[in-house]
């Protein structure tokens, strides 16, 4: 029996470093799939940019002398659409992802909330901080995760959450000031991304397949699209002004 | 002494039930999440929506506070019996009340606990404005001659001045179903209806049979009140639930506000009318 024991633990060694290359690549979901990369174009005219008052807390009328513009709806000078959240909605079911251990920074600034609109992975830890010199509540509104609502009275204070289930969109809001408004798009997948300054999103390392992708506006809604990986590597998404 | 600060009660209590409305036509409920605390503390910083939860919670507090005192001086004052339970009553109602607060708050409003603070905010103020009244040395006098307000055994009165009260309780609570949950808009104007005419008649006999203006006055006022809320309910559907109605501006916060606080007036009015009319409750309460 003994005599066994050497030569079986290499024939296992060995095996395992021949396979290595296989798990590894399989884990990393980087086989041969691709970047889906595009644009969210606004068609239509602007609507004209709201100002919110804020007079309601002195703290957020000092650092917004002349208000505050609203960011419901931010059309970008290159006429695409901030804020806007593309994900993968279909197309990956009964695969795992697990939840990176990295949190979201969610920041409650200048009595407003950074980033606007944010992805998140179900598990993932939301890092909620408070950077102003004045209190916030901090109430998020889930229907399949828990929904709660924190005080964060202190400058600096700094509390951790998470969601357990997915959910696009779930909206964060604050009673303290009525005109504080964010989004998380809440998902068990990495894919995802939200649109920026010059509209355009890219969903990385994404395994090839086929693919229902969504883009989700707080105002204009949802759009859909299937998609082919890799032979699809672009597409574009157009919201019409209402 | 029982008489003045149940008189003061009944005044804080409708600047109480004004402030109320206000944290919920502002959507200020969860401004404080926390509760019995305000923020871990007694104070917090009065901005935002926390000026109108904590407002009202202070002032709430007050509210106990002197229905607790009334509670003391009315064992003092060796009161009857009726007024001992009144007072009594009015104690657990605003306990209970104050609890309903902190646990709608605590579970982020939902609609059955709102709308049973909405409805329990009207019934306590009833009880302190009876407790006012039955206090009155008027009452007294009134009380030994058996009432002083229209017979209200004759004419068949007391049923339709019951159904008049229940049917002013019975819009209250569709009207909190309204503002707690949205839906539903229709029983509640049909339900006006039928409350306004339940109203008009009773005042109006009432009027006829009057023999004294301690009950014309309050009667009058009633009748009066009553058109009044027709029109601020109009002014709240059409600020806050008609389609296309702006999500700002003060019209939308005033209208519903003063609609409730008006809806709690008419309650008690009901109550007061009742309590000086002859031959029925009110006589037997000393
Ligand atoms: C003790 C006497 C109290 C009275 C008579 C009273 C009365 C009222 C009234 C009339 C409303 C308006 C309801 C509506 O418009 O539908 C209201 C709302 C409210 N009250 Fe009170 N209240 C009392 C105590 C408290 C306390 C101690 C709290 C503690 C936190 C509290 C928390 C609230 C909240 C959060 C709302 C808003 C509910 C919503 O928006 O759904 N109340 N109150
Ligand atoms: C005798 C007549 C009426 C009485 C006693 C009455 C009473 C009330 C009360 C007490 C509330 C608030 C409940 C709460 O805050 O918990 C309410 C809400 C409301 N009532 Fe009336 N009401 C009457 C007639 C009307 C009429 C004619 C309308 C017309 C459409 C109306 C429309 C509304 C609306 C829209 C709300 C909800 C307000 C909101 O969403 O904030 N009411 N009513
Ligand atoms: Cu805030």
């Amino acid at each position: 029996m003994k005599r066994f024991k050497v030569p079986s633990l290499g024939f296992f060694a060995i095996l395992g470093l021949f396979l290595s290359p296989w798990i590894f690549t399989h884990n990393a979901g980087a086989v041969a799939g691709g970047p889906l990369t595009g644009k969210v174009i606004f068609e239509g005219t602007a609507p004209p940019p709201q100002i919110l008052k804020v007079e309601a807390d002195p703290v957020c009328l000092l650092q917004h002398q002349d208000g505050m513009t609203s960011e419901e709806v931010v059309v970008n000078p290159n006429g695409t659409l901030k804020n806007v959240f593309v994900y993968v909605k279909q197309g990956l079911e009964g695969q795992t992802f697990p939840a990176p251990a990295t949190p979201v920074v969610f920041d409650q600034k200048g009595c407003h909330y950074e980033p606007h609109v944010f992805g998140i992975q179900v598990g993932q830890p939301l890092e909620i901080l408070n950077s102003d010199d004045t209190l916030h509540n901090v109430h998020a509104l889930p229907k399949a995760s828990q929904e709660f609502n924190l005080g964060m009275p202190i400058k600096g204070m700094k509390l951790t959450k998470a969601f357990t289930a997915p959910e696009v969109a779930v909206k964060i809001k604050c009673e303290v000031h009525p005109w504080m408004a964010a989004y998380a798009g809440v998902l068990d997948h990495p894919f995802y991304a939200v649109t920026g300054e010059d509209g355009s999103f890219s969903l990385k390392d994404l395994p090839p397949g086929e693919y229902v992708v969504e883009a989700w506006h707080e105002k204009y809604g949802t759009q859909t699209q299937t998609v082919k990986v890799p032979e699809t590597s672009e597409i574009s998404f157009t919201f019409k002004a209402s | 002494m029982t008489h003045r600060l149940s008189q003061i009660l009944a005044l804080l209590t409708f600047c109480l039930l004004f402030l109320g409305g206000l944290v919920t036509s502002t959507g200020s409920g969860l401004a404080v999440p926390d509760w019995p605390l305000s923020y871990g503390t007694l104070f917090p910083p009065m901005v935002g929506g926390v000026r109108f939860e904590h407002t009202h919670r202070v002032v709430a507090s007050l509210v106990g506070l002197l229905s607790l005192i009334l509670v003391a001086t009315v064992g003092f004052e060796k009161r009857g019996k009726p007024v001992r339970w009144l007072v009594i009553s009015s104690f657990g109602l605003v306990v209970l009340q104050g609890i309903l607060g902190g646990l709608t708050v605590l579970h982020k409003l939902p609609a059955p606990i709102s709308i049973f603070h909405a409805c329990l905010g009207p019934i306590f103020f009833c009880s302190v404005v009876a407790l006012a009244e039955v206090t009155s040395p008027e009452f007294g006098r009134v009380a030994e001659k058996g009432g002083v307000g229209a017979d209200l055994m004759s004419h068949r009165q007391p049923l339709i001045a019951i159904l008049a009260t229940c049917f002013v309780f019975v819009q209250i609570l569709l009207g909190a179903l309204v503002r707690h949950t949205g839906e539903r808009i229709w029983f509640h104007v049909g339900g006006a209806v039928i409350a306004f005419i339940l109203i008009t008649v009773w005042v109006s006999r009432t009027l006829g049979a009057s023999e004294s203006k301690s009950v014309a006055r309050p009667a009058l006022f009633l009748g009066l009140l009553v058109v009044v809320e027709f029109f601020l309910g109009i002014g709240a559907f059409a600020f806050k639930r008609l389609e296309g109605a702006p999500e700002t501006g003060l019209a939308r916060i005033l209208f519903p506000t003063f609609h409730q606080t008006v809806g709690a007036l008419l309650l008690a009015l009901c109550v007061l009318v009742i309590l000086r009319s002859k031959n029925f409750v009110g006589p037997r309460l000393r």
